[in-house]
């Protein structure tokens, strides 16, 4: 019965960069570093680094790995060619964050 | 700020890198986060919901999650009142409860209601005290008329003490039957609904197995439920056959010079109604 929780649709609204930048300062411990770093990715102008044009996090394909954002066509490209994220050079399965989009 | 702020977080980032997100909306599925960050479903929605707090997510839900709220309102108090599980773990029941409430926007109170298994001993005693006035009944022409009302002065005496004592815990045990009798009958009217529906549409859609195998189980858990709160009325009433064999004829024998007897008669007649759907389903 509890499968129905999958039922449950969110939105995200609001302003979560913030949000998020706001924890970064607030945590403690190794992993808190880590997750520093990788939230550099949702401070300031969002840019995608394959064409360089700005993109909205939420209508954006975002590297598991480091949160860099791609436009949609842009993270479509890098599946075709099986690149990998063209910041943290460590990600390399696109199609599967395209598939379906 | 602590752990409930680093789990939404984790919880936040993990939604906005899932591949499954449409543009700013994604289906909230649990086992996808289990797998990418660890924990229990429980867990990820109580942080998703400390996001909804913040402004951050906004909730959609259908039908189905109002049914599972239900649902779990339901089983938690029955649980309770069959006394199947302990306190610790009906706590953990109600949280859930409360968590999918904010969810919702649907408050949820605890009531303190006295469980079957702390009142074996006085339901007993009442059982055997309306054994004793079928007994009197059935031996009315025996004997002469001034020792049956004598006799049976002094057992409706010690009956009406008996029916005082029980009165909380019957009133507890048919609200929680009846409720969930009722849960059990929506479930299978919607399982049934959707069955239609899918069959219409000739099409196994994903969404409407696991709407339709959710339901089964629900329905699948309430009958255990009820299959417990049989067994336990039986361990209570020894004689529940004959009891409630026999209502009719006590009531009317008994019910004008002690109307207890009436009112109790009804509660138990209920109970029977309720657990008499296990055999009709």
């Amino acid at each position: 019965m509890e499968e129905l929780l999958k039922r449950l649709r969110l939105e995200i609204v609001g302003d979560f960069r913030q949000y998020l930048s706001k924890i970064e300062q607030t945590g403690d411990g190794s992993w808190e570093v880590v997750l520093t770093e990788r939230a550099d990715a949702f401070a300031g102008t969002m840019e995608c680094p394959v064409d360089r044009e700005e993109v909205r996090v939420e209508d954006a394909v975002l590297c598991p790995t480091c949160y860099t954002p791609y436009h949609v066509d842009c993270a479509k490209i890098l599946a075709s060619r099986s690149e990998k994220c063209w910041k943290c050079d460590r990600f390399d399965r696109f199609d599967l964050l395209v598939r379906g989009k | 700020m602590g752990l409930e702020h680093e789990s939404g977080r984790r919880i936040l980032i993990s939604i906005l890198t899932d591949p499954h997100r449409s543009g700013k909306t994604i289906y909230f599925d649990p086992d996808a986060l289990s797998a990418r960050i660890g924990g229990q479903s429980w867990d990820h929605l109580e942080a998703v919901v400390s996001l909804s707090e913040r402004g951050l997510v906004k909730f959609y839900f259908t039908r189905e999650v109002e049914l599972l709220f239900r649902f779990l309102v339901t089983k938690a108090r029955s649980e309770h009142v069959l006394g199947l599980r302990d306190q610790d773990e009906i706590a953990t029941e109600l949280r859930k409860v409360v968590t999918l409430g904010k969810v919702l926007g649907k408050a949820f109170e605890r009531s303190a209601d006295p469980r079957v298994p702390d009142h074996i001993e006085v339901l007993r005693a009442l059982s055997t005290q309306l054994g004793k006035l079928f007994k009197l009944l059935e031996g009315k022409k025996l004997v002469s008329k001034e020792v049956y009302e004598r006799v049976a002065a002094s057992v409706l005496s010690d009956t009406a003490n008996v029916v005082q004592s029980t009165e909380g815990v019957l009133s507890s045990l048919r609200s929680a039957l009846s409720d969930l009798v009722e849960v059990m009958n929506v479930l299978s009217q919607e399982r049934s609904r959707t069955a239609e529906l899918r069959d219409k549409l000739g099409l196994n859609l994903e969404e409407l197995e696991l709407i339709l195998n959710s339901y089964s189980s629900g329905v699948n858990e309430c009958r255990h439920l009820l299959q417990e709160a049989d067994r336990l009325v039986r361990t209570a009433f020894p004689n529940w056959e004959e009891v409630i064999g026999s209502a009719d004829r006590i009531r009317s024998e008994f019910a004008p010079k002690a109307p207890f007897v009436d009112a109790v008669l009804k509660q138990l007649t209920k109970i029977n109604e309720m657990l008499a759907t296990l055999s009709q389903a």
